[in-house]
């Protein structure tokens, strides 16, 4: 079981729902980022969605998540501590 | 040798969201899709006739995974190509690579809509930037990339942007690939979005928009007509699936009518006034394409905008190309029903004409009344004239701001 914060999961279950329709319960850490149909491009955009929402910029980085757990973990380090 | 094209489906986004079927239909009858529409836009809201496709949702055709990618002018183009393409016996679930077929696509906005929402975004709300799938979703290349990529098209994937005469150029461009050999099917058609704030202010400085209400709006394009008093905006999109005839016919396809010539040139004159020479120059050039006599044209699709300017200009083309052959010719112009698709409309009134040609029957100019005497010379089809007659030859007009003329001519396959 991937770790992650359970805030970015939430907020991530809540944007790819509202943006693409997908179920939020097969929205899991472990669920691979092409089963759910997100490719590089959307990728890239839900970066800036959350950039957007959290006022943050997230360091570009050369790592390429393969799962949703991997693509929060690029995220969290960013995120606002509550 | 140069190969035979059949137009083997065709699709469109309907204004009214019902039907391909119900929009000929009405089409037909003379009956206007043109309504009052109206916004709360900021700084001053919009009120203008104009043709809105309120009731197109991509999502619920497309699934939200697609169409999130695609800005509302790939949207409609996508649907209305996938509706050709199962129109013509394809199966929109075969993405198996095909190295023959691809697609020419015409848009004169392109992705407009996307920028202009997010430079409204960055001006009026604070934000700082646009979104990056902004930079996929605006290019005017989008529409066509989508159709290719959702359908495993190989063959070439282009998009013309021509102003008014995009459409009709992508569509002939595309005929001409097949006729030459290099493809055998080719998704061709249009799509565009004008409805938009700066697009429609801009139209609105020309001084070409008809003016209209709540009560008059559908009325308010009438090409021809003595009171004409502009052009009526509208968004939407066509596609035609055009095929290699021995092609079409290896697979039992169903022809609708073949796409025998195709004449595009320009004017080289000035940026928005039209000229009769030119446009007899494009005329005559698609005629002897398609191996037709001036005698053989039943019906001419014209451009007809409802300007006060460019309506008499066309006549006079078309009465100096064809003679005296032209009081015999049926010519309308459909804009007053669907409005004017800006690049698209070369792709609904090929569409249309298509159709007549198969069917027999030749749909009026919606909301002509009394022929401007500048406008006369040729035999207008007005709503509730006589309109069932074999066409055994047909053209679609389409002369573009720039100069730009693209005239396709279409043949029976009665």
């Amino acid at each position: 079981m991937t770790i992650v914060n359970k805030q970015a999961l939430v907020e991530m279950q809540a944007l790819l729902h509202e943006r693409l329709g997908i179920d939020k319960e097969i929205i899991t850490p472990e669920a691979t980022l092409e089963s759910l149909g997100i490719d590089s491009l959307m990728q890239i955009e839900l970066l800036f969605d959350f950039e957007d929402k959290y006022k943050i910029k997230i360091a570009e980085t050369t790592a390429r998540p393969n799962t949703i757990g991997e693509l929060l973990a690029i995220i969290e380090p960013f995120m606002p501590k509550e | 040798m140069k190969r035979r094209v059949a137009i083997t489906g065709v699709g469109l986004i309907d204004p009214l969201g019902v039907s391909l079927e119900s929009f000929f239909a009405r089409t037909l009858k003379g009956e206007s899709s043109v309504r009052h529409y109206t916004t709360q836009d900021v700084p001053v809201p919009i009120a203008i006739p104009a043709v809105q496709c309120h009731n197109f949702n991509a999502d619920e055709i497309l699934g939200k995974q697609r169409t999130v990618l695609m800005d509302r002018f790939s949207q409609m183009g996508v649907c209305a190509a996938f509706e050709a393409w199962t129109n013509a016996q394809f199966d929109i679930n075969d993405k198996s690579h095909k190295p023959d077929f691809g697609v020419s696509w015409g848009t004169a906005l392109g992705g407009t809509r996307i920028y202009e929402h997010g430079l409204r975004e960055m001006w009026l709300n604070g934000k700082e930037r646009l979104p990056p799938i902004a930079v996929v979703m605006g290019m005017n290349n989008a529409c066509s990339s989508h159709i290719a990529i959702q359908l495993g098209l190989g063959n070439s994937c282009l998009s013309y942007t021509v102003a008014c005469s995009s459409a009709s150029s992508a569509i002939g461009e595309a005929y001409r690939r097949i006729r030459n050999g290099d493809a055998k099917v080719m998704i061709a058609g249009g799509s565009d979005t004008p409805l938009i704030y700066g697009v429609i202010r801009a139209w609105e400085g020309m001084r070409v928009l008809s003016p209209g209400d709540e009560t008059s709006s559908p009325s308010a394009c009438r090409p021809f007509d003595k009171t004409r008093s502009g052009l009526v905006l509208g968004e939407g999109a066509a596609a035609l699936i055009l095929e290699d005839w021995e092609h079409a016919k290896s697979r039992n396809a169903p022809i609708l009518a073949e796409l025998a010539g195709y004449g595009s040139n320009c004017d080289h004159i000035n940026l928005v006034k039209p000229d009769a020479n030119g446009q007899i120059a494009a005329i005559s050039l698609a005629l002897d394409e398609a191996g037709l006599k001036a005698e053989d044209i039943d019906y001419v699709n014209a451009h007809g905008t409802a300007t006060i300017e460019g309506d008499p200009i066309e006549i006079d083309a078309l009465r100096k190309t064809f003679g005296t052959h032209a009081k015999n010719i049926a010519v309308s112009s459909t804009k007053s029903s669907h409005g004017h698709l800006m690049g698209a409309s070369g792709a609904i009134e090929a569409v249309i004409t298509a159709l007549s040609i198969k069917r027999g029957v030749i749909p009026p100019t919606a909301n002509l009344k009394t022929v401007e005497p500048e406008c006369e010379g040729v035999r207008h089809i007005q709503s509730g004239n006589e309109n069932k007659m074999r066409i055994r030859a047909a053209l679609s007009n389409s002369f573009a701001f720039g100069g730009s003329n693209s005239v396709l001519a279409f043949k029976s396959v009665e």
